[in-house]
C-alpha cells in the first residue's frame, strides 16, 4: 500500500503546535512594540524652518519657559509665540542674523512662521496645558529636558495609555507650584524628599484626573 | 408620470464599480495610511499677536440681529477670529435672552459659498476700486442733481443710522424720495395702526396678559418680537405664576401661537375680521363702548361669548393681537379693543419711532412705470422678486442692488454690490420698547461686501465708514468726554443705555372704520403664509433651516399644499399627491400635507421655497410667490384646486402624530393640578415599587457614590413653544451635519436634538403637544450593555460618554435606545457637507468638538465640550474649590431657549435650578417603566382651559 503522504508530513502537527504560539507571541510582542508610539513617535525631531535652540535660550541663558509660551497657565494651548516675543530681544540682539530673517519677516509682514508641529494629539483627543500646569504637572515630565534639546523632538509617547497611567495616579509626577517650569528637577534632591500631600501652596483638594471618555474626547 | 424634483430625490446608492473601485482605494488608502506617521502638521503663530487674545479660547462679543423690526440681541462666539454660534444675550431687552431658529442659522448664512461675492456693472464683475467708484460716481450724479429722481428703497430695518442718513439725505435733497417694503414687515400692522390714531409707534409687550386673543397672527413663530411673547407668555404657565394666561387663537392655519392654544377656533382668512368685530360687539354687552360692525353676530358663537366674558373680567390684563395676514381695518378695531380693555396702559408701551416717513412699493412701481425715478437704490431684499411689476418698470432707471444673493434683482441691476453680512458690518437697531444695541461685526468682510450704511453714506458724499457713521449717530447721546468709555461698554453689554426713549400715550377713540372686510365668502380659500423655518425665503438657501422640520407638519426641505382632512378627502386629495392650484390666472401644481387643524376650505400656501437661481439648497419646494395676488394680500378667494396625476414625496420627520394613550407628553389643566398636584403619578404605567423589583441584582452604579457633579436636565413643557431654535443651535454647536432630502426621506437625519410633536383631539378641539427629546443619559443605560466594542460608557457624573473614535458602527446601541436619539452616520456626511459647502462649513465648525467620521454612531452628550471647560475653569481659577457653580454650564440648547424651558445643572446640589425642578410634583420620567432611570425629566404640561368651553 503506497503512502499518499511521505513520512515526514507526521512532523507538521508538532511543528505548527510549537510554531503557531511563537509566531502567535512575536506577532503580539512585535505589534505592541513596533506599532506602538513609543517606537513610531517618541524621538520625532524635524527640522524647523528657523533653527530656533532651545538648549540656548532656555538651557543657557535660563529664560522661563512662560516667557515665550505665556499662555500656558490659562490656556488650553500653550501657545507658540508670535514673532513679536522674538523681536523684543532680537530687535537689539543678532538683528542682522541670517537665520533670523524668517522672524523679522514674519514680524514686519504679519505672515506666520510655518513651525512643525511635534506634539500632536489626534484631532478627537483634547488636551488643556491651564488645568495640568495649575496642578503642578511641571514642563518637563511630559516634555522631557527641553533645556538640552537644540532641536525639540518628542519625548512621550503621547498615547492613550500613557496618558492614563499618570491620571490612574498622578502623586508621583507632581511637582510644587513654584517649580513648574524647572528643569532636571526630577532628579534633584528636593524632588526626593518633596511630599505632595504636605504642600500647603498646592491646590490639592479635588484633584482628580478624569478616567472616563469624556474627559478627554468631546 | 412623477414630478420628484430630480437633483434631491436621485437616490444615492452607488453603482457596483463605483462601489468596488472606491473599496479599493480606501483599502489601499488605509494600508498607505497605517504605514506613515501622523499627517504633518504646522503651527502657525501671530506675527503680532493682538493684546489679550489667547490662541485656542473663544472669545464672545455682543451685537444684534433683525428680521424686518423685530431685534434680537446676541452673543456671538468667535474660535480663532471665526464665527462659530449665536449666543443670545440675557441684557437685551426686547429678546430676553433667546434666539429664533432663524438667529441660531445665520452663523452658517455668513459662510454661504452662493453669497454674492464681487460687484457687478451691467452684469459684468467689476473690482471694489471700481464699485467703490460706480457708488461714488452715481452718488455724485444724483448729488448735482440734488436727489431729483432718485428713489431709495429699504426694509424695515430699525437702524438709526440708516433712519439718521436717511433725514439727512431728504434735509439735502428734498426731491429725493424714500419707500419701504418689507416681506416679514409690518405694513399693514401700521397701516392700522395710523387708523386708529396711532402715530409711527410701536408697542411692546412687558408682561404676560392674562387673556390673549389671537387673531390670525403668529407671535410666537413668524411676526414680531416672538422671543419677547415666547417670554411672557411663559411667564404665565407656571402654576405658582402671579399672573396665569389664558391663549385663545383664531386662525386659518396651524400656526405656532396655534398650536400653544388652550382654544383655538379655526376659520377661513376672510373670517376672522367677522369673529373680531363679533368679539368687539359682544364686549359691548359687558359695558364696554366699541364700534357694532355689520354682520357681526356673537350671539351664536359660544367661543366668542366666553372670550368676550374672560376679557371683561380681566380688564386692564387682557390683549388682542392681528396678524400682518389681515388687513388694517382689523388691526384698527383690534386697537380700538385693546384701548377699550386698558389694555396699552398696563401690559406695555407704545414707543415713539425715529424711522422717516415712507412711501409704499406700489407708488415706487408707479413713479418708475412713469420715469420719475432715475436712479432706484434698493439698499435690501430682492425687490424683482418681491415687488410685483418692480422688475419690468427698472428698465427705465438705473437700479443700484445691494443684496446677498446674485437674485432677480442682482440679475436686472445695473450695479450690483455684494451685501455685507451683519457679522461682517458695523451697524444699530433699535427695539420696538426703543432700546438700542450696537451690531458689531465679528470678522471683516469676507468677499467684497458693502452694509446699506457705508452705501447711503456714500452717496450723501459723507464718511464712508460704517463704524464712523454709527458712532455719529450715537455720540450725541454722552457729553463728550464720556464717550470712549461709554461706547465701549455699548460694545461689552450690546445694549446703549443712554439712548433716549420717547414714550407715547396713543389717543385711541373708538369709532366707525371704514371698508372693514366684510364676512367671507363659501369660496375656497387661499390662505399665503411665512414659513416657520425659511421666513419669506430669505433663510432659504440655509441647509439647517430647509433640513430643520417644520415645527408643526415636520416637513423638511419642501413646503406643500396644507389642507384639512375634510377638505383633502371633498377634493379626492391624499398626502403626497400632486394637485394644481389655479388663482388669479395663474397655476402651480404642488404636493398635498394634510394637517389636521387646518380650516376648512383654506388652501394653506408657505411662501419661501423653491427660489431658482439664489442658491443651491433655495430652489427646494413649490415657489408659491406667483399665485399671490398682485397687491401683496395674503389671502385671496377663488382658488381651485384639481387633483394631477403623479405624486411627490415629502421628507416629513414625523409621520407618527399619536401618542397611543402612553403617557409621552403628560398633561393636565390648571384647576385639575390644583385638586391633585401629584398628577403625573396617576399616569405611571407601573407603580414605582413593581418597577424596583428588577429580575437582576441591583447594580452599584459608581456614579452614584459622592461625586459632586451629577449633570441632569429638566424640561419644562409648559414653557417650550416648540419653536425649533434649540435644534438649530445643538447643530452648530455640535458640528452636526446636513444629510438632504433623499437622507431624511430615509429617516437618516442627524439632529442630535428633536423637537417630538404630537396631535390630540380634545372633543372636538384640535390641539398640539411639544416634547424636546435628545439624549436622557439614562442610568442604567441600554445602549451601553450592547455595544461589543465600549464606545459608549457611563462616566461618574452621569453622562454617557461616546468614543467616537472607538465605534465600530454595529448600530445596537440604536436599536436598543428606547427614545430614538442616537444617530448614525451612514455616509460620510460631513465630506458631503464639504463637498456642497466648501469652506464655510470648515469655517463654522466648532473646533471644541470632534468632526465624526462616517460608520460613527452620534449623540447629544449634554454639550460636555462645555461641561469640560467649565470644570477645566473651575479647576484653574477656583482657589481649591472644585464644583462648578450652577448656571456656569449653559448647554446650546439652553442658551437658546428664550424662556428657560430647558435648564441644565448638577442635580447633585440641591441649590441647584435643575434639583428643585426635579423636585416639583409635576416631574416625570418618559418610559419610566423600562426602570432607564433617565437624566432628562420634564415637567407634565399645564393647560388653561376656560371651564365654559372645556366641556366641549
Amino acid at each position: 500500500m503506497s503512502h499518499t503522504f511521505p513520512r515526514w508530513t507526521n512532523k507538521i502537527p508538532t511543528i505548527v503546535a510549537l510554531a503557531v504560539p511563537v509566531i502567535g507571541v512575536g506577532v503580539v510582542f512585535g505589534m505592541l512594540y513596533w506599532f506602538s508610539p513609543y517606537f513610531t513617535d517618541v524621538g520625532y525631531m524635524p527640522t524647523q524652518p528657523v533653527p530656533y535652540s532651545h538648549k540656548l535660550h532656555a538651557g543657557k541663558l535660563g529664560i522661563d519657559c512662560r516667557y515665550c509660551h505665556n499662555t500656558v497657565e490659562k490656556a488650553a494651548y500653550a501657545a507658540v509665540p508670535p514673532a513679536e516675543t522674538c523681536m523684543n530681544c532680537h530687535a537689539y540682539v543678532k538683528k542682522n542674523s541670517e537665520k533670523l530673517a524668517l522672524v523679522r519677516q514674519s514680524y514686519e509682514t504679519g505672515e506666520s512662521i510655518p513651525w512643525i508641529k511635534v506634539h500632536q494629539l489626534p484631532d478627537y483627543s483634547y488636551f488643556a496645558h491651564d488645568v495640568h500646569v495649575t496642578a503642578g504637572v511641571g514642563c518637563e515630565t511630559c516634555h522631557g529636558r527641553i533645556d538640552q534639546m537644540e532641536k525639540v523632538a518628542l519625548h512621550s509617547p503621547l498615547s492613550m495609555g500613557w496618558c492614563l497611567r499618570c491620571h490612574h495616579n498622578p502623586e508621583p509626577n507632581l511637582r510644587p507650584i513654584s517649580e513648574i517650569t524647572t528643569m532636571g528637577w526630577e532628579d534633584s534632591p528636593e524632588a526626593a524628599e518633596y511630599d505632595w500631600a504636605s504642600d500647603p501652596h498646592r491646590i490639592r483638594n479635588n484633584l482628580q484626573p478624569p478616567q472616563n471618555c469624556s474627559g478627554c474626547h468631546r | 408620470m412623477t414630478t420628484e424634483n430630480e437633483t434631491l430625490n436621485k437616490p444615492d446608492i452607488p453603482s457596483r464599480r463605483t462601489f468596488l473601485s472606491a473599496m479599493g482605494a480606501t483599502v489601499a488608502s488605509l494600508n498607505t495610511a497605517a504605514c506613515i506617521r501622523k499627517p504633518y502638521e504646522k503651527i502657525l503663530p501671530f506675527g503680532q499677536r493682538p493684546e489679550d487674545r489667547v490662541p485656542g479660547r473663544p472669545e464672545y462679543y455682543a451685537t444684534a440681529a433683525s428680521v424686518g423690526a423685530s431685534v434680537v440681541g446676541l452673543r456671538v462666539r468667535s474660535n480663532d477670529g471665526r464665527p462659530t454660534f449665536i449666543g443670545s444675550n440675557k441684557q437685551h431687552p426686547t429678546s430676553k435672552g433667546g434666539t429664533p431658529a432663524w438667529a441660531q442659522a445665520t452663523v452658517l448664512e455668513l459662510y454661504d459659498p452662493d453669497r454674492s461675492r464681487t460687484a457687478l456693472m451691467d452684469g459684468a464683475s467689476v473690482d471694489p476700486a471700481g464699485a467703490a467708484g460706480a457708488i461714488r460716481a452715481m452718488g455724485k450724479a444724483i448729488r448735482d442733481a440734488a436727489g431729483r429722481g432718485l428713489a431709495i428703497l429699504t426694509d424695515e430695518t430699525p437702524s438709526p443710522t440708516l433712519f439718521r442718513l436717511m433725514k439727512t439725505l431728504k434735509e439735502q435733497f428734498p426731491e429725493a424720495q424714500q419707500f419701504r417694503h418689507d416681506e416679514m414687515g409690518e405694513a399693514n400692522g401700521q397701516a392700522g395702526a395710523a387708523m386708529a390714531g396711532i402715530p409711527n409707534a410701536s408697542f411692546s409687550l412687558n408682561e404676560t396678559p392674562a387673556v390673549i386673543a389671537i387673531f390670525d397672527a403668529d407671535p410666537m413663530g413668524t411676526e414680531g418680537d416672538t422671543c419677547a411673547f415666547d417670554h411672557a407668555f411663559a411667564s404665565g404657565r407656571d402654576p405658582d405664576a402671579p399672573r396665569k394666561n389664558r391663549l385663545y387663537v383664531v386662525e386659518p392655519y396651524v400656526s405656532l401661537t396655534g398650536s400653544n392654544a388652550d382654544h383655538r377656533k379655526a376659520v377661513k382668512p376672510s373670517e376672522v375680521p367677522a369673529v373680531l368685530a363679533a368679539l368687539a360687539s359682544e364686549l359691548n354687552s359687558h359695558g364696554y363702548e366699541l364700534p357694532k360692525l355689520a354682520g357681526a353676530d356673537a350671539a351664536s358663537d359660544k367661543f366668542v361669548k366666553a372670550l368676550a366674558k374672560d376679557m371683561a373680567k380681566n380688564q386692564g390684563v387682557s390683549m388682542v393681537m392681528v396678524g400682518e395676514r389681515q388687513p388694517p381695518q382689523v388691526h384698527a378695531l383690534a386697537h380700538m379693543v385693546n384701548a377699550a380693555l386698558g389694555a396699552y396702559t398696563k401690559l406695555g408701551a407704545w414707543t415713539q419711532s425715529d424711522a422717516p416717513e415712507f412711501q409704499t412699493a406700489d407708488e415706487l412701481v408707479a413713479g418708475m412705470k412713469a420715469g420719475t425715478f432715475k436712479y432706484v437704490v434698493s439698499l435690501s431684499g430682492n425687490p424683482a422678486h418681491s415687488i410685483p411689476g418692480f422688475a419690468d418698470a427698472a428698465e427705465k432707471a438705473q437700479v443700484l442692488h445691494l443684496g446677498s444673493y446674485l437674485d432677480e434683482t442682482a440679475r436686472i441691476a445695473k450695479l450690483h454690490v455684494p451685501k455685507s453680512h451683519y457679522l461682517e458690518a458695523w451697524g444699530d437697531l433699535v427695539g420696538r420698547d426703543g432700546s438700542v444695541a450696537i451690531q458689531q461685526p465679528l470678522i471683516a468682510p469676507l468677499h467684497e461686501s458693502k452694509s446699506a450704511i457705508e452705501v447711503l453714506a456714500t452717496i450723501l458724499g459723507s464718511k464712508e465708514s460704517g463704524y464712523e457713521q454709527v458712532r455719529d449717530t450715537h455720540r450725541s447721546h454722552v457729553a463728550s468726554g464720556d464717550f470712549e468709555k461709554s461706547w465701549q461698554v455699548w460694545l461689552h453689554d450690546g445694549v446703549v443705555q443712554s439712548h433716549p426713549v420717547q414714550r407715547v400715550e396713543p389717543a385711541i377713540q373708538a369709532a366707525q372704520i371704514e371698508g372693514y372686510p366684510k364676512a367671507g365668502s363659501s369660496d375656497l380659500e387661499a390662505a399665503f403664509i411665512r414659513d416657520l423655518t425659511v421666513l419669506d425665503g430669505r433663510f432659504a438657501n440655509s441647509p439647517w433651516l430647509q433640513e430643520l422640520p417644520d415645527p408643526v407638519t415636520k416637513l423638511s426641505w419642501d413646503n406643500a399644499l396644507l389642507l384639512s382632512p375634510d377638505t383633502a378627502e371633498k377634493l379626492g386629495l391624499k398626502n403626497e399627491d400632486m394637485a394644481t392650484v389655479t388663482l388669479n390666472g395663474a397655476s402651480l401644481d404642488l404636493p398635498v400635507w394634510i394637517q389636521p387643524g387646518t380650516a376648512d376650505d383654506v388652501a394653506v400656501l408657505p411662501l419661501g421655497y423653491g427660489r431658482e437661481g439664489v442658491g443651491q439648497y433655495a430652489s427646494s419646494g413649490f415657489d408659491v410667490s406667483g399665485l399671490r395676488p398682485v397687491d401683496g394680500t395674503w389671502s385671496a378667494s377663488g382658488v381651485q384646486i384639481k387633483k394631477t396625476p403623479g405624486s411627490y414625496r415629502l421628507a416629513c420627520q414625523q409621520l407618527e402624530s399619536d401618542q397611543y394613550g402612553r403617557p409621552i407628553v403628560r398633561e393636565a389643566s390648571q384647576t385639575d393640578f390644583t385638586a391633585d398636584e401629584n398628577f403625573v403619578a396617576k399616569f405611571e404605567v407601573m407603580k414605582p415599587e413593581h418597577i424596583d423589583s428588577l429580575l437582576w441584582e441591583e447594580p452599584v452604579l459608581p456614579w452614584a457614590k459622592g461625586e459632586q457633579h451629577q449633570w441632569a436636565v429638566s424640561i419644562d413643557l409648559n414653557k417650550c413653544s416648540g419653536c425649533s431654535a434649540c435644534v438649530v443651535a445643538c447643530q452648530a454647536e455640535n458640528n452636526i451635519p446636513w444629510v438632504g432630502k433623499s437622507e431624511v426621506l430615509k429617516g437618516r437625519e442627524m439632529h442630535w436634538m428633536k423637537i417630538d410633536r404630537y396631535f390630540k383631539d380634545n372633543n372636538g378641539q384640535f390641539e398640539v403637544k411639544y416634547q424636546p427629546m435628545g439624549c436622557a443619559q439614562c442610568e442604567t443605560a441600554p445602549c451601553e450593555n450592547v455595544c461589543p466594542v465600549g464606545a459608549s460608557a457611563h462616566s461618574p457624573e452621569g453622562l454617557n460618554d461616546m468614543a467616537y473614535n472607538r465605534c465600530i458602527g454595529t448600530r445596537y446601541c440604536a436599536n436598543n435606545c428606547p427614545y430614538k436619539v442616537r444617530r448614525f452616520n451612514f455616509f460620510h456626511y460631513t465630506v458631503r457637507n464639504d463637498g456642497e459647502y466648501g469652506m464655510g462649513i470648515t469655517m463654522q465648525r466648532n473646533p471644541d468638538v470632534t468632526v465624526r467620521y462616517r460608520g460613527v454612531m452620534e449623540k447629544c452628550t449634554y454639550c460636555v465640550q462645555r461641561i469640560q471647560r467649565a470644570k477645566i475653569y473651575q479647576k484653574v481659577n477656583g482657589g481649591g474649590d472644585t464644583k462648578v457653580k450652577d448656571g456656569a454650564i449653559v448647554t446650546a440648547c439652553e442658551e437658546a431657549c428664550g424662556t428657560g424651558a430647558m435648564v441644565f445643572g448638577n442635580m447633585a446640589d440641591p441649590e441647584s435650578r435643575v434639583a428643585k425642578m426635579k423636585n416639583n410634583p409635576r416631574n416625570y420620567a418618559v418610559l419610566a417603566e423600562i426602570n432607564i432611570r433617565p437624566r432628562t425629566t420634564y415637567l407634565a404640561k399645564l393647560t388653561n382651559p376656560n371651564p365654559e368651553l372645556a366641556e366641549g
